[in-house]
């Protein structure tokens, strides 16, 4: 009888990692199954189970390949992952160590659009530096997508909503099937030929991987770089990454996020304004009220009745004129308050005069020449 | 007054803020406070007016021979 050997349970880990880890089937390999226990941990590492009928196998991701996924897991998807089988020590289970996973059913697709964005990045077309900037102040939106489609009515109703006075320019587009990508070009060149956009919202609807492949056509993508106008893209639903959305200065999630970032809230900005007007008229008020006290108390009747005014103001854009006429310095005027001056130079203090001076004293509606006679310096 | 009505939006927007920072400033002389006052109370109500503006047409860029075309789009439902 030989004499046993006796490993230790380390050692036999070892043992079966080195095996597994020659294997060059195991080095590298495709794998098919439903997600489950799906935990996105804190660190940034995945961890999960694939599974199908019969069997399971622990999963993991690091940090690094997740940062990559171009969607995002859940428990219960069906996934091809990509990576290598290895011996996790500390328990002896084995696990799959994944470095790239898909939605499973297109995989094909999904292997063209990693090939061509990988082309079109070594080209350089999705640099920051080609990005062209989204104006902020947009008065005129081309919207290339489907006449006819969800999307086209959900952009046009928020641009509405946001910017009444923003100009929408339809350019239809055939958005799906064979002829799509050709046509969007088209409608790319149109819109710039035609000029008075100032920014393009390019995109459709949510659908299948299928139904959105048209956005991952290689001469859309130079089409949409070589744009004058900055593109918006705005293709599917938020989790949807298309070629197109690389390419275009600036992917917004969904249709109706584009039309949001095209075209800025007018309500909003005209309370901007108001804000700034109050603003200012408190400053003003202040100059006049730090140089003398004798406007004190009328500055607070008038400041009130500026503040009442902002308030409905608010409740009510359109009459903005009239607090504009309330507020202006003739108001003050009216007032009876006049303003001095000699040679046309203002006169804010006593100091600056002396009796025989002629000054001009000008009062909501005209002016006087004096003369001044007697000064009492105010302690 | 006339030069800017000229600007726009975004500029006079711009100088809009600038002329609250200069009267907000009390070391701002009263003169050119009250002036910039008019004017920010000017360049306020152009803004207020742009942005006021008319409702605009959703409308459909149709491309014929060698002419643009705009059309109105209805289809909105």
């Amino acid at each position: 009888m030989t004499a046993r050997t006796v490993f230790s349970v380390t050692q036999v880990n070892r043992y079966v990692k080195k095996m597994l880890d020659s294997d060059a089937l195991l080095a590298g390999l495709f794998v098919e199954g439903e997600l489950s226990n799906f935990n996105a941990h804190s660190s940034g590492h995945l961890y999960f189970t694939l599974k199908d009928e019969n069997a399971a196998i622990g999963g993991v991701m690091f940090k690094g390949s997740a940062e990559s996924l171009k969607f995002v897991p859940k428990s219960g998807m069906k996934v091809i992952a990509f990576g290598h089988l290895g011996l996790y020590e500390k328990t002896g289970q084995y696990q799959l160590y994944v470095e790239f996973l898909e939605p499973a059913g297109i995989g094909g697709l999904q292997l063209a659009f990693s090939q061509l964005k990988e082309k079109l990045e070594a080209a350089g077309l999705f640099d920051a530096s080609r990005k062209k900037d989204i104006p902020r102040f947009a008065k005129s939106v081309a919207v290339i997508t489907s006449p006819t489609g969800a999307a086209v009515r959900d952009i046009i109703k928020i641009i509405r909503e946001r910017n009444a006075a923003a100009k929408i320019i339809i350019s239809p587009a055939i958005v799906q099937g064979e002829y799509a990508a050709a046509d969007i070009i088209r409608a790319i060149r149109e819109v710039n030929e035609f000029g008075e956009a100032d920014v393009i919202v390019l995109g459709r609807g949510g659908g299948s991987a299928e139904d959105l492949w048209a956005f991952n056509d290689e001469n859309l993508a130079y089409a949409v770089s070589a744009s004058k106008i900055p593109v918006i893209s705005a293709v599917g639903h938020e989790t949807d990454f298309t070629i197109t959305d690389f390419v275009a200065d600036l992917r917004a999630p969904t249709p109706t996020a584009a039309a949001q970032i095209a075209v800025f809230d007018r309500a909003q900005m005209l309370e901007e304004i108001c804000r700034l007007l109050d603003i200012l008229t408190q400053g003003f008020l202040f100059s006049f009220e730090a140089r003398s006290g004798a406007v004190k108390s009328f500055t607070e009747k008038l400041s009130r009745l500026t503040d009442e005014r902002l308030v409905r103001e608010r409740q009510n854009l359109a009459q903005s004129e009239i607090l504009l006429e309330k507020v202006s310095p003739y108001t003050i005027f009216k007032r009876g308050f006049a303003i001095t001056k000699i040679e046309d130079k203002l006169i804010t203090s006593v100091k600056n005069l002396s009796p025989g001076q002629n000054i001009e004293i000008t009062w909501a509606d005209g002016e006087a020449n004096a003369k001044i006679e007697k000064i009492k310096i105010r302690k | 007054m006339q030069k800017s009505k000229k600007l726009k939006f975004e500029n006079k927007l711009e100088r809009l803020r600038e002329i609250v920072s200069i009267v907000e400033d009390i070391d701002t002389p009263l003169d050119e406070a009250i002036s910039l006052y008019k004017e920010g109370i000017a360049v306020a109500k152009e803004c207020g007016e742009a942005l006021r503006g008319y409702e605009e047409q959703v409308l459909l860029l149709k491309k014929t021979a060698d002419e643009f075309v705009l059309e109105p789009f209805d289809g909105v439902s």
